[in-house]
């Protein structure tokens, strides 16, 4: 069993954290956030020359890592810095949605482009009826005699607004919920019906809603086994699902220092804040939390990489573990740094809205300890 | 609460729900029950209709100008706001400096003030904490300086809600010596925002609304004709003070009618497995908060009943402020978690009318994160759930309190 990181990813970390201590600020980020395009095209370019973007997939998909581990040591430090730069949405989800459902020629054609950060990707893999539920896909893509004519809509897609390319579930076969009968379909903005509708996130990420309506594509954008795609999707956000649990790690790490500090510091009633047992025991329970979500996140790491990324009961349980104590250590370091935690202008806010809105991403905690609960019935 | 009603009480019921179908403005209704941010016009017309119907100070002596309503009467009115969707009171003025004004006030003060409180011609706001001195509010430096018959004011406050809206704001100043970090040293002064010397500073809360002001006071100059009765005893009156605003703040109603909502939406919602309601895990979440909710209640209705009208509750009424706080905030979690996928979204008002209008995103959740991260200051202001602790510890249960912790 091996989770201690290797030279190489400790290289890696330090490489993240000395770019996010110089580049990333509070100030900037919301700059930003607020332009168009809701992340910054520099920033993009100096994390894919750093070799960022390549560490998530293995050598034989162009890589430079491809472990559950690599991936968590990566995701850790992009929690830590609050980057909005669509690393796990284009990268690790878009990215291993290909290894995961496409053949070697799909893969070999479009993922030099994603590790390149040459284009960006997003993955709409949701349904507004359809919850958390990936198998829920009731867009439809019709047989049409030289290709498809597809036809619904995907919900909270991220980085849909901008990606270069769209990845798409569509309904090739089956009924609204059957596992069987779902494609993946790649599309892009321009095709004529494609309509997507941008917004920002509660943590300042971009994404949008993808309504098709009546999209005629040709029989190639079809990149999976006809109807044989909810596996592979299912297999890619597990991994991207991880990699989202490492990313909560690195900012509950943040919040639980920066609320340490500030109790030490704060002074009311003439001394900090940090001297009352009632508020020192509130921060071992942070800690506790922490600690725990980290166990959880890097058991289900190291049964990823030992089974060939078979772990899907316990990432469901490393969700579950971490969306607790994300809550938990959200709100406790807001409620210890007073009415400042709440303004705009410190950054325990952004942590906090970051925080919130990973428990909605891809499952939130009920689901997960659902999906624990219904997996651990089938080995039984 | 299911309560059987007398004959009297439910005539009182059929009165308000009466009332409120004919005069609570339809836009309004829309706002609130959207939970859409409502701006200085809306709440001072909403007001302004409850005090032409006399009914704008219900927990104010008659001879002031309040209803004195029986507990369960309050119950009653609270309720049928709620279900109506009728806007909150902005208690600033007719929940806070109103009663310390009808109490300690000279008979001056109340014919000067009382009536632009009621009538919401006056909109006040709080000058209590400062950037220095949060939970520890006794530790405050504002200082107000004699001269003539004057004060000179100095100093900041902060998280001041509404300040940009208010005419008027009631400080605790500091009037005794610099160094004295006792509570006798301090006065209670009511000062009109136009003075000169005043800066009103916006401060953005993380739901991105502007609610929270920092005020500075650069010697401003207040007639000590301003100040609430004795010169260092503004402490005592802010501790009422502090009693009607925490009895305030239960919501109770208003988180009634969000369970009602919130078990209606889940009943719409399917999951994998059928619909969201049936879900255990969630529903055990429903079931545990409407639990609490109903016997936080009964603890409220148990308060008020105690309580003479017109006087604040007593220590009791911490209880009621950190269980509200926690209902409350509960409840902010079920939505989030109601909305699954949808919670993420955040969309600026202008934006989201465009896509609800298009069909483009469901409008039952459009300001679900932002009334969670909005309602996160509830356990910080009005005293932070830690400090209710500390008074329950201290004036409820007897304990002496080690010399540095404060009661407020």
């Amino acid at each position: 069993m091996n989770f201690l990181p290797s030279e190489a990813q400790l290289a890696l970390k330090a490489s993240i954290a000395e770019f996010i201590d110089k580049e990333c600020d509070l100030g900037k980020r919301k700059e930003i956030i607020a332009s168009s395009e809701g992340f910054s095209a520099s920033n993009w370019q100096h994390m894919s020359e750093l070799g960022w973007l390549k560490v998530a997939f293995s050598s034989s998909d162009g890589g430079t890592g491809g472990t559950a581990l690599d991936r968590m040591i990566l995701m850790e430090e992009i929690g830590r810095g609050l980057i909005v730069e669509p690393i796990l949405a284009s990268t690790i989800l878009s990215g291993s949605l290909i290894t995961e459902v496409c053949s070697e020629a799909t893969k070999a054609k479009l993922l030099p482009q994603i590790l390149s950060g040459e284009q960006t990707f997003a993955s709409g893999l949701y349904e507004p009826d359809g919850r958390f539920d990936l198998s829920w896909v009731a867009t439809k893509a019709e047989p049409r005699r030289v290709g498809f004519n597809i036809s619904g809509r995907k919900s909270v897609v991220l980085n849909g607004g901008d990606a270069d390319q769209l990845l798409i579930s569509a309904r090739t076969g089956g009924g609204d919920n059957s596992p069987g009968g779902i494609s993946l379909f790649l599309l892009d903005q321009s095709m004529e019906g494609v309509h997507v509708h941008k917004y920002k996130n509660a943590d300042g990420h971009a994404a949008a809603e993808v309504i098709l309506d009546s999209v005629f594509v040709d029989r190639r954008t079809n990149i999976s086994e006809l109807g044989e795609a909810l596996p592979g999707i299912e297999a890619a956000v597990d991994i991207a699902t991880l990699a989202l649990c490492a990313e909560a790690l690195g900012a509950m790490a943040v919040l639980n220092d920066k609320t340490l500090q500030h109790c030490k510091t704060r002074k009311q009633f003439g001394v900090p804040l940090g001297s009352f047992q009632s508020l020192q025991h509130r921060m071992a329970d942070m800690l506790i939390e922490y600690e725990q979500a980290k166990s959880a996140v890097l058991y289900a790491v190291v049964m990823a990489d030992e089974n060939h990324g078979m772990a899907a009961k316990e990432i469901s349980g490393a969700k579950y573990r971490v969306g607790v104590a994300a809550r938990k250590i959200a709100q406790e370091a807001i409620q210890l740094h007073g009415a400042s935690g709440v303004t705009d202008d410190l950054d325990i806010s952004h942590y906090f809205r970051r925080l919130t809105t990973i428990e909605s991403q891809f499952g939130n905690s009920d689901f997960h300890l659902n999906r624990y609960m219904q997996l651990s019935k089938e080995e039984d | 609460m299911k309560i059987n009603l007398t004959v009297e009480e439910k005539a009182f019921a059929a009165e308000v729900e009466a009332f409120l179908a004919e005069n609570l403005p339809a836009d309004l209704q829309q706002k609130v029950l959207h939970g859409e941010q409502l701006d200085k016009e809306d709440y001072v017309r909403w007001q302004k209709i409850l005090y032409e119907q006399g009914w704008a100070a219900i927990d104010w002596p008659y001879e002031y100008g309040g209803t004195e309503w029986s507990a369960i009467q309050k119950h009653i009115w609270a309720e049928q706001n709620a279900l109506a969707g009728a806007p909150e009171i902005i208690p600033f003025g007719l929940n806070m400096v109103g009663p310390v004004i009808y109490t300690y006030g000279t008979e001056e003060q109340k014919q000067r003030f009382l009536p632009g409180i009621l009538s919401s011609d006056d909109w006040w706001c709080q000058g209590y904490s400062e950037p220095e001195a949060g939970s520890d509010l006794a530790s405050l430096t504002t200082t107000a300086v004699a001269d003539g018959d004057d004060y000179i004011v100095n100093g900041v406050k902060t998280w001041t809600t509404f300040a940009h809206h208010a005419n008027w704001i009631f400080c605790l100043v500091r009037t005794g010596a610099a160094d004295t970090r006792n509570s006798e040293a301090i006065s209670f002064l009511l000062i009109p925002m136009d003075s000169k010397g005043i800066t009103v500073t916006p401060i953005i809360t993380m739901d991105g609304a502007h609610e929270m002001n920092e005020v500075h006071f650069d010697n401003v100059r207040v007639p000590m004709a301003n100040r609430i009765g004795e010169e260092g005893q503004g402490w005592t009156y802010a501790k009422v003070l502090l009693n009607h605003e925490r009895a305030n703040l239960t919501h109770v109603s208003l988180s009634k009618t969000r369970m009602m909502e919130l078990k209606k939406d889940a009943e719409a919602i399917r999951t994998g497995h059928g619909k969201l309601i049936d879900d255990p895990h969630f529903a055990a979440k429903v079931a545990k908060t409407e639990i609490e909710l109903a016997a936080l209640e009964f603890t409220e209705f148990r308060t008020l009943t105690a309580t003479r009208n017109g006087t604040a509750p007593g220590p009791e009424s911490s209880i009621l402020k950190i269980v509200g706080t926690d209902v409350a905030q509960s409840i902010d979690e079920l939505f989030v978690e109601l909305a699954g996928l949808y919670a993420q979204p955040f969309i600026d008002a202008e934006q989201a009318e465009q896509y609800v209008a298009d069909k483009v995103i469901p409008e039952d959740t459009i300001n679900t994160a932002r009334v969670y991260f909005n309602n996160r200051k509830a356990s910080l202001f009005g005293g932070s759930s830690e400090i209710q602790k500390n008074i329950i510890c201290k004036d409820v249960l007897g304990f002496k309190q080690n010399s540095q912790e404060g009661g407020e």
